[in-house]
């Protein structure tokens, strides 16, 4: 006799005296116990305070189970004052806030409920595509997934640039998000600009959006990843402004990448005050790569839809 | 006093005070319906060692006050309330710690099973879960991502867990 072989109303009374903690612990250790001890702990949620964080967790982890339990209870979702420990009145905006944000949480299960195993992600790019910086900082300190992905491929952080959003983008990289994730590569998509293997940093060029570009290259952005043209960001800057095109050379980009043709950046149409801002960076040059591409520009127009 | 006598699974004939055996509600109700009784009772599930144990328990805790009815609303009381004899009585092996406690389930004698669950709650209390399978011989059967997902999904349960934080809407996005 041991406590694996132990009839299971017994195991049940054991865990009456255990707190949270332990019950977790114990019903960690193996399947059986898990099966056997997962309701006592959830009911537990319900009387012992816990019920915002496994709210707010059990949302971000898609535990839909949980959720739906706790919202049954009602549960007592006064939140505390930091500061004196003491409640906080039901109806201010912080408390109405709070319900509010946690029915963003829950509503996330709601929306996605063929998808559990992507609720994290579609939790973090939900609260990026509302908005919700503080919705996405709660989801990310739950572990929702910042490298959750939509279905072109876009990554929270890809959002966050669109979207130019700068508080959710800085929270994405502070929480790990990959900066030079690509966007997937979908041909049937080229009239729109998803679809050509883009990374953030590329998004941030063509949005002309210097800040986030700053925001991206700080939290480790390569200027060297290419998109399905093999472009980097720097091909792309040269046609968005001098001052986008700026900030990647600063970054150290490397102006002389070739594409999946060939060619440098030289080689395509680009804005004369760039070609001035390239002279006055090179001029040594004596401006003859600039004249040269100022007589391709109309040659190589054709090509302009490959940006 | 009258005295009656208990046969155990093993074929043991014990013979134990009547006021004693009563602490085993089913006794008590199996005397109450049958009368008086002159042959062994046959407890079936229970050996001779673990019904020596049982019976040594219930005759230090003959003279306690009935049990009041507990009501299940405060059933998590705190298992560190366990009198010092008992706390001796229950330093058994493992083995035996679970025969009583079946034994004391089955025998329906709620003191007793209150004290054996207190004991193995201790056992188990403050443990990570490796450590409880260490100390109850447990084995693993999660595959590592299993185990990393029920982490978790029950990871509000760990003390680490923040407390939710008031949040602010409508912070500059």
């Amino acid at each position: 006799m041991s406590l694996s072989t132990v009839p299971t109303e017994l195991i049940l009374l054991i865990s009456g005296y255990l707190c949270p903690t332990d019950l977790n612990s114990l019903l960690r250790t193996c399947s059986s116990f898990h099966r056997i001890l997962t309701n006592s702990l959830y009911r537990l949620t319900c009387k012992s305070k816990h019920e915002k964080a496994a709210l707010y967790s059990s949302a971000a982890a898609g535990n839909r189970t949980l959720v739906y339990l706790i919202f049954k209870q009602n549960p007592d979702l006064t939140i505390f004052d930091e500061d004196t420990d003491s409640p906080i009145e039901s109806s201010t905006p912080a408390e109405k806030k709070t319900d509010l944000a946690l029915h963003l949480g829950v509503d996330l299960i709601l929306r996605y409920p063929g998808k559990p195993k992507d609720l994290y992600g579609d939790g973090a790019s939900y609260a990026v595509a509302t908005y919700r910086p503080a919705l996405l900082k709660q989801l990310l300190s739950y572990h929702a997934d910042p490298s959750c992905v939509t279905s072109n491929g876009q990554t929270p952080l890809h959002l966050a640039v669109e979207n130019r959003n700068p508080t959710a983008a800085k929270l994405l990289l502070q929480y790990s998000a990959n900066p030079d994730e690509r966007e997937f590569e979908n041909p049937r998509l080229l009239c729109s600009t998803f679809g050509r293997g883009y990374t953030a940093l590329h998004r941030a060029v063509s949005n002309d959006d210097l800040e986030m570009a700053k925001i991206l290259l700080e939290g480790g952005a390569s200027t060297e990843i290419r998109n399905m043209f093999g472009k980097t960001p720097w091909f792309l800057a040269v046609q968005i402004g001098v001052e986008i095109a700026g900030v990647l050379h600063d970054a150290g980009a490397d102006i002389n990448a070739k594409d999946n043709r060939g060619y440098t950046f030289w080689d395509y149409p680009m804005l004369s005050n760039v070609m001035r801002m390239l002279d006055d960076l090179s001029p040594a040059d004596g401006g003859e790569r600039t004249r040269k591409s100022g007589v391709r520009r109309e040659k190589l127009r054709m090509y302009e839809y490959g940006f | 006093m009258s005295e009656i006598k208990l046969l155990s699974s093993d074929q043991a004939t014990i013979t134990v005070e009547k006021s004693v055996a009563e602490r085993s509600i089913l006794i008590k109700n199996m005397l109450e319906d049958v009368g008086e009784v002159t042959e062994a009772i046959p407890i079936p599930n229970v050996n001779e060692n673990v019904l020596k144990k049982v019976i040594e328990w219930c005759e230090h805790h003959k003279g306690d006050p009935p049990a009041q009815a507990d009501d299940d609303s405060d059933s998590r009381k705190k298992s560190s309330d366990i009198d010092e004899w008992d706390q001796k009585f229950m330093q058994v092996d493992q083995e035996m710690l679970f025969e009583i406690i079946l034994a004391a389930n089955y025998l329906d004698i709620k003191p007793l099973l209150d004290v054996g669950c207190k004991t193995v709650a201790n056992m188990i209390k403050g443990k990570s879960p490796e450590e409880i399978r260490k100390t109850f011989n447990i084995q693993n059967d999660f595959t590592p991502d299993e185990e990393e997902q029920i982490r978790r999904e029950n990871e509000w349960a760990e003390e680490s867990v923040p407390r939710s934080q008031p949040l602010d809407i409508d912070e500059a996005c």
